[in-house]
């Protein structure tokens, strides 16, 4: 396998949605490998459609993507799927069947690897117990292992969809808004250990937060979009109020959808009291 | 905006629609000619309480009880694996019709389910005698036929209504397409399906009851021939035979769909 050290590599991309807006324009972005990068910006600035470019879930239309030293549109369904599997993504919403048990959707992370009939026979018999205990121990769910996924709050949830990232161990972690549902001590630990787990596997964690402070405590790079531009791409230490001021004035564009105003108020409010080292 | 400004739109077509069943009802009566006056007079009443006094007493000889007994469970396995058959094909064919494998093959699977579900169980089961012959091989065939079009529609339709997210995010991180069905949308339709298939199971039992009738096997076998020979007393043995088997298979299948919540039906 190439062990280049680029992760992430976009030059001059266009993201246009299904419904003909225009999410990104003209994106230049390089992300190292296991590089720990955080997206912050308003709601609709194109922090979730930058996520899906780099997820495989929307294809550029126009420019040269490269993710994992593949050019994945260009290649056939079996080299598309290769690249996936190397690939995890956390939801703005957990993608979790409501009546699926615990187990069976933190052993989901395995389908890339797993053959198709040990995927069918660990719905029957689950074909790992202890490693899905072992990654839900981590965000304090192991009690959860065979509850049903309708059975647990939506922080819950996301912690379950978290737990099948870390499962998967993929070379590329792609997380939107990954603790939205959760308390801001929860979040500060979740988030914690989503940058650790990154660290000590080497790989590359791409993470959009509405909480600003987040952003700024556990990642060394922080890249601010704002109407489907990159605004800053900065480490947390030269990211002052005034330049986050200006980020969620320049809005969403105009397709977005109006901002939570609280999320953009405690994030700059978080901001002010997190001191710059 | 006050409330008294928002009135419901005016619906013509419903006036219309309401107009023509008034005309189609009162057409019809003079069509058939409905003799319902005589349901009035005296005579009337005497000849059907002596009709119905001919079934009592129900027969009760311990031989013709243990008879009914093998047909009540013959019709009990016609209904139970015609229904599962009918599962399993419905499903089969649920996954093209629901769009999974272009709009060729959802084309053809709706075709198909439409064909074998406006054929009546009755008459797949009088073709089935013709093909397979006399017998509950014929009943069980029949069953599943013409489930496995009301089945498959209905499958069809709970896959179209999933939310696609779960599926598309474990095929996003590198999944096989069978395992992300099974992962994805399966366990969120499963419950749906289970219980349109038990639902199915209920109004299989009285078809199976009485698709002997064209020697399809189990009790409406029975009952036909008896009612031939005009034995009166032990068709009335059959009838309530029929009822109880419909009661247990009611009892049961709404207890299994009653212990999901969430159900459908």
């Amino acid at each position: 396998m190439n062990r280049s050290t680029i992760a992430i590599a976009a030059h001059g991309v266009d993201v246009v949605q299904a419904d003909g807006r225009v999410a990104l324009a003209g994106l230049n972005l390089t992300v190292r490998r296991g590089e720990r990068i955080a997206l912050i910006g308003p709601s609709g600035a194109g922090k979730t459609s930058l996520l899906r470019l780099c997820g495989l879930g929307i294809a550029p239309a126009r420019g040269r993507l490269t993710i994992l030293d593949q050019s994945p549109w260009s290649a056939d369904a079996r080299g598309l799927r290769a690249v996936r599997r190397r690939i995890g993504h956390v939801h703005q919403l957990p993608a979790i069947p409501p009546r699926q048990r615990v187990v069976h959707a933190v052993l989901a992370g395995a389908l890339g690897r797993w053959p198709w009939w040990r995927a069918l026979s660990s719905l029957v018999m689950p074909a790992d117990c202890e490693g899905a205990e072992r990654e839900l121990a981590k965000l304090a769910l192991a009690d959860r292992l065979f509850d049903r996924c309708d059975r647990l709050s939506g922080g819950q949830l996301q912690r379950v969809a978290l737990a099948r990232v870390l499962y998967q161990r993929p070379d590329l972690v792609l997380a939107d808004e990954p603790v939205s549902a959760m308390d801001p001590a929860l979040a500060d630990t979740t988030v914690g250990l989503l940058v650790a787990d990154a660290r000590e596997r080497g790989a590359t964690l791409v993470a959009s937060l509405h909480a600003v402070e987040l952003a700024l405590r556990h990642f060394e790079r922080v890249v601010g979009i704002g109407n489907g531009q990159i605004l800053f791409d900065l480490p947390p230490q030269q990211i002052d109020t005034a330049r986050l001021e200006r980020l969620y004035a320049v809005g969403g564009g105009p397709g977005a959808r109006p901002d939570p105003a609280p999320a953009v108020a405690a994030g700059l409010a978080g901001a002010t009291l997190v001191p710059c080292r | 905006m006050s409330a008294a400004a928002i009135a419901p739109p005016r619906c013509l077509r419903c006036h219309l629609v309401v107009a023509l069943l008034v005309v189609a009802v009162a057409a019809s009566f003079l069509y058939l000619g409905m003799p319902l006056g005589r349901l009035l007079e005296a005579g009337a009443w005497r000849d059907m309480l002596a009709f119905l006094g001919g079934f009592f007493p129900p027969e009760h000889a311990p031989g013709y009880l243990a008879r009914v007994a093998v047909a009540a469970l013959e019709t009990l396995a016609i209904s139970l694996l015609g229904t599962l058959l009918a599962a399993v094909a419905g499903a089969m064919l649920a996954l093209p019709a629901a769009g999974r494998f272009g709009d060729g093959g959802r084309t053809v699977a709706r075709f198909v389910l439409n064909a074998l579900r406006s054929v009546p169980e009755l008459v797949w089961a009088s073709l089935m005698v013709l093909a397979a012959g006399l017998g509950p091989f014929a009943g069980t065939l029949a069953l599943a036929l013409h489930t496995s079009g009301v089945l498959g529609r209905l499958y069809a339709e709970a896959l179209e209504n999933a939310p696609p997210a779960a599926e598309a995010s474990l095929v996003g991180a590198g999944s096989g397409a069978v395992a992300a069905f099974c992962y994805g949308t399966l366990p969120q339709v499963s419950a749906q399906w289970l219980a349109y298939a038990l639902y199915r199971w209920e109004m299989n039992i009285r078809m199976a009851a009485i698709l002997g009738f064209v020697g399809a096997g189990g009790l409406g076998a029975m009952l036909y021939y008896e009612l031939s020979l005009f034995n009166e007393g032990r068709a009335s043995t059959v009838i309530i035979a029929m009822l109880l088997l419909s009661a247990l298979v009611d009892g049961v299948s709404q207890r299994l769909r009653a212990d999901r919540p969430g159900r459908p039906l």
